[in-house]
């Protein structure tokens, strides 16, 4: 009796069957349910024909692909996708040079398993600073939601299909067991190098997961030295390369580990684990992009909106500070935080004690600073909600609503003016934003259109089609321009700036993408004394973020400690810091380590690009 | 996708949706066409009377290509379809001649003597049983199997596609149930492990690499960790040896749980098709026992059918049968 047969025999029994070869066996018998009987056999005939385009649904036709938002198809990208598929069966090292799109081929294969059923069970980590832009890119364009653990139960991890966490919060010491107990078919790691230490919490949380598929991504999977490529390996094969002592005695020469022996048989070997495009290989180039950061001065009532805002802030979130988790952060009280209220005579005897009206969150904190750092405009409607439970809040409304043309809108239309000949793109945060810009362009005869992502799909459509023949103008909220291509504008104005670099990124993706053939020109606006300010002095001044390659910020952000996102980090050195001088010394500190992280990843580019040179495939 | 494949995919949502109500018009060649839709019809494929029918993906138009979700969404109009046929064949020309040179001629009979006593037309219904059959594993290997039974002698019979046969009418069967549902999933199993030998074969193969490499590097570390252990204590040593000893277990298992083979089979569609047939009455002589069995001349072959093996359910033309219960089997179970 052969080995299926038995197994149907014994399907449901206790005995496990195997094939000759030892592999264990499990049968579903699925019951025939006969219904009604017909002479026409037309109808089976479609059951059968059914059945066997099912068949034909090999992974040359990739189901990914469908229904995808905004993603650019790149061959090497579809290539990749099908080359896990066939050969490596659900366990890779996807190595791409920076800017090549690991994550949107990581997120193609993930999309092609869930979609053929070939995995349900799956964890995404990737550092702290990249967990909000995985979300927005598995959401908006793979159509795929994913559930982001904040302080999870330990059933969490167990009960809940599709986790996206970030690897510190997986790997803390409450968490580690119940990650590890649970089964996934598939995980995902993103920034793998950080795994490639044996020592550390990272390599063996990996080394504990139980999966079935394991996704690997990094662009520079040695950073100091070969034995890091040998832990990530041992991750993703254990053995494949042997044991230390042995690929150090085959592949490392004595005295430098990193220069490796026997590279033609290493390659071989890598061959079969990892993938690496590179920029050479594909093909793929783009033209240089420049950016200006513009800082303008406040008029007298917009200096003073900010000025007093910040005081209102620092004195609503004094609790919020103290509950807060660093536990360095302590501030000196809401009345002396409040000491801008009381001197600008901003009716503070109207309100009771400060205890009547509770803390801000940190989100509506953090929805004030970023509307104050986009125009008084958008202040306007949040500060009306905030007045409402805190009359203290009232004047600080009024005197935002009072504010005519703000600093920055004067600066965007003389750029405007003076770059008529190109097609601009201007991006802004607020929608209260969005239709100020609106009514100042149009009372400055400069034709435009808008494009929120609130439109159908005909009408945006139509906006961009215009935008590219007559409009010279185009007003953007954050989602707009997606999945049209827009490589006909180049040059981008951001009116406002998010916080987080990977989503100033994102806007400048909007023109400076694959199909863009002229340079493109960046224009930051920011007011003096923000905190935008002081993001753009770190971002652009000292990591010159606009000159490095796309996709390069992402590489640096993941390789700063801690396990906080960049806006969190933000928001934590405001509340810490008690006046602009300390808030100097916080952006200082951070700048440092920014540059740290720079320099770990410039390294490793350099050691890798030796090592595995352009024609790496 | 190829031509030929356009052309299936084309004339298979053609039919599924002439078959629920539409008026369609997709010529062949054409790169798109239109369906008007019944209101039951367009309430479950979504969109309004109209449907836009192509073979790139276009968003609101149904596109008839396996990398969209197209299947997927005619599935519930393949799953109103039947499941069962029946039809007949009401005359076919019989043989004639005596059967004991062409029963001789076909059949080897290993350990019996056996006389052809008779003949006689009967009428006897062939069930085709149509099976989907998948299997998961680290990767997967799926296939549409047919299996044929003479549902009298129960033995697999290699008939022609009985949905292609011409001149087919209607049948009423004598009893609505069918019996040979565990006998077709029997042969169907057996035909898997052929077509899929190649599939395992090759599973194996990496199963085996993969073990001996988890082994190799495990023992490895635990020498390792012996090599190692002059300059540790003893407690530091043992312990790391018993870290090592619980990964490899771990990690073994959870290669066995890689590989695990998922089998799932699906009887898709069961076709009865009632034909004449001719039955040949033979005596077996084994030993001192004796039984009578019935042989089949099938007119769609023009050939004698295959004996059941009481064992395995295979067909065999070499039988040899049990000393007792003079119950047939092929060479292999008689062995």
């Amino acid at each position: 009796m052969g080995w299926l047969t038995a197994a149907l025999r014994n399907a449901g029994g206790a005995r496990t069957t195997q094939t000759p070869g030892g592999i264990p066996v499990t049968c579903t018998l699925s019951p025939f349910v006969a219904g009604g009987i017909t002479a026409d056999p037309a109808g089976l005939r479609l059951r059968v024909e059914h059945a066997r385009l099912q068949l034909l649904r090999g992974f040359e036709e990739l189901l990914c692909l469908e229904g995808l938002r905004g993603v650019e198809r790149l061959p090497h990208q579809i290539e990749t996708v099908r080359k896990v598929l066939r050969h490596f069966r659900g366990r890779v090292l996807l190595a791409d040079e920076v800017g090549l799109g690991k994550t949107i081929e990581a997120c193609l294969l993930l999309r092609e398993y869930l979609l053929r059923g070939l995995v349900k069970r799956v964890l995404i980590l990737v550092p702290a600073p990249l967990v909000s832009q995985w979300r927005e890119e598995l959401s908006t364009k793979f159509g795929l939601e994913f559930a982001v653990p904040a302080s999870p139960k330990p059933a969490f991890w167990s009960e809940t299909d599709c986790v996206l966490s970030s690897l510190a919060l997986a790997k803390s010491r409450k968490h580690f067991d119940a990650v590890t107990a649970s089964p996934w078919d598939l995980v995902i790691v993103d920034e793998a190098h950080h795994c490639k230490n044996r020592a550390t919490r990272n390599w063996q949380l990996v080394n504990a997961l139980q999966r079935r598929h394991l996704f690997m991504l990094t662009a520079t999977p040695v950073q100091n030295d070969l034995v890091e490529l040998y832990n990530l390996l041992t991750l993703l094969e254990p053995g494949y390369l042997k044991t230390e002592g042995d690929f150090k005695k085959q592949y490392v020469r004595r005295g430098n580990p990193r220069d490796p022996r026997n590279r033609e048989r290493l390659r071989g070997l890598l061959n079969e684990v990892m993938i690496r495009n590179t920029r050479s290989l594909v093909n793929i180039a783009l033209p240089p992009r420049y950016a200006q950061t513009f800082t303008v001065t406040p008029g007298e009532e917009e200096a003073r909106l900010y000025h007093l805002l910040d005081s209102y802030l620092r004195w609503r979130c004094a609790d919020l500070l103290r509950a807060g988790d660093d536990g360095e952060a302590q501030s000196d009280g809401g009345e002396e935080n409040s000491d801008g209220l009381f001197e600008s005579g901003v009716s503070p005897k109207v309100v009771g004690p400060s205890e009547r009206v509770g803390p801000l969150s940190r989100m509506q904190a953090n929805m004030l600073l970023l509307a104050a750092g986009s125009h008084p405009a958008a202040l306007v409607p949040m500060l009306e909600r905030t007045a409402a439970e805190d009359p203290r809040a009232a004047p600080l409304c009024d005197l935002a609503r009072g504010i005519g043309a703000s600093a920055k809108e004067r600066k965007l239309l003389d750029l405007l003016r003076q770059n008529q000949k190109d097609k601009t793109l201007v991006f802004a945060n607020f929608r209260a934003t969005l239709e100020r810009l609106q009514r100042v362009l149009a009372e400055a005869g400069i034709a435009f259109r808008t494009f929120t992502g609130a439109e159908s799909a005909a009408e945006k459509a139509r906006a961009v089609e215009e935008f590219r023949t007559s409009v010279p103008v185009m007003l953007c909220s954050e989602s707009g321009g997606e999945g049209h291509n827009l490589q006909f504008c180049n040059t981008l104005i951001n009116f406002d700036l998010p916080w987080n670099p990977m989503r100033i990124e994102q806007r400048a993706g909007r023109v400076h993408r694959f199909g863009q053939t002229r340079e493109v020109f960046i224009f930051n606006l920011c007011t003096a004394g923000s905190l935008e300010a002081r993001i753009l002095g770190l971002l652009h001044d000292k990591l010159r973020m606009f000159e490095l390659v796309v996709g390069e910020i992402g590489s640096i952000l993941g390789n700063l400690e801690g396990g906080e996102e960049f806006e969190s980090l933000v928001l934590n050195m405001w509340l810490r810091a008690r006046d602009s001088a300390a808030l100097d010394g916080e952006f200082a500190r951070l700048g440092e380590e920014l540059l740290q992280a720079q320099d770990e990843y410039v390294q490793a580019k350099q050691l890798d690009d030796a090592l595995f040179g352009d024609e790496f495939e | 996708m190829s031509a030929d494949l356009h052309e299936r995919l084309r004339q298979f949502t053609r039919t599924i949706l002439e078959r629920r109500g539409a008026l369609v018009e997709w010529p062949e060649g054409a790169d798109e066409g239109w369906a008007m839709l019944t209101p039951e019809l367009s309430g479950r494929l979504g969109g309004g009377e109209l449907l836009r029918l192509t073979h790139q993906p276009i968003e609101g138009a149904l596109s008839a290509n396996l990398a969209t979700d197209f299947l997927e969404r005619l599935a519930p109009l393949v799953e109103a379809e039947p499941r069962v046929a029946a039809v007949q064949i009401p005359e076919m020309y019989l043989k004639r001649a005596a059967m004991d040179e062409p029963v001789a001629r076909t059949f080897a009979w290993l350990n019996a003597k056996v006389k052809v006593t008779g003949t006689e037309a009967q009428r006897v219904e062939y069930h085709e049983w149509t099976f989907r059959a998948a299997i998961t594993s680290e990767d997967t290997w799926e296939d549409v199997i047919t299996v044929t039974l003479n549902s009298t002698s129960g033995s697999e019979v290699a008939l022609p596609d009985i949905l292609a046969l011409m001149d087919t009418q209607p049948h009423t069967p004598a009893n609505a149930a069918s019996d040979t549902c565990a006998s077709a999933t029997q042969r169907a199993a057996a035909h898997v492990e052929e077509r899929a030998a190649a599939f395992i074969g090759r599973l194996e193969s990496r199963l085996r690499r993969d073990r001996k490499r988890l082994k190799d590097y495990y023992n490895a570390l635990l020498r390792e960790t012996k090599e190692g252990g002059t300059n540790e204590d003893a407690e530091k040593a043992e312990a790391k040896r018993r870290v090592v000893e619980l990964e490899l277990r771990r990690k073994t298992s959870e290669l066995e749980e890689r590989y695990r083979l998922q089998v799932a089979l699906t009887p898709l569609t069961l076709v009865r098709l009632e034909m004449p047939a001719l039955a040949v009455q033979c005596d077996v002589f084994r030993k001192q026992a004796r039984k009578q069995h019935t042989l089949y001349w099938n007119p769609l072959l023009t050939a004698l059918e295959p004996m059941r093996c009481a064992r395995c359910g295979a067909g065999a033309f070499a039988v040899a049968f049990t000393d007792d219960t003079v119950e047939p089997q092929c060479a292999a179970c008689g062995r």
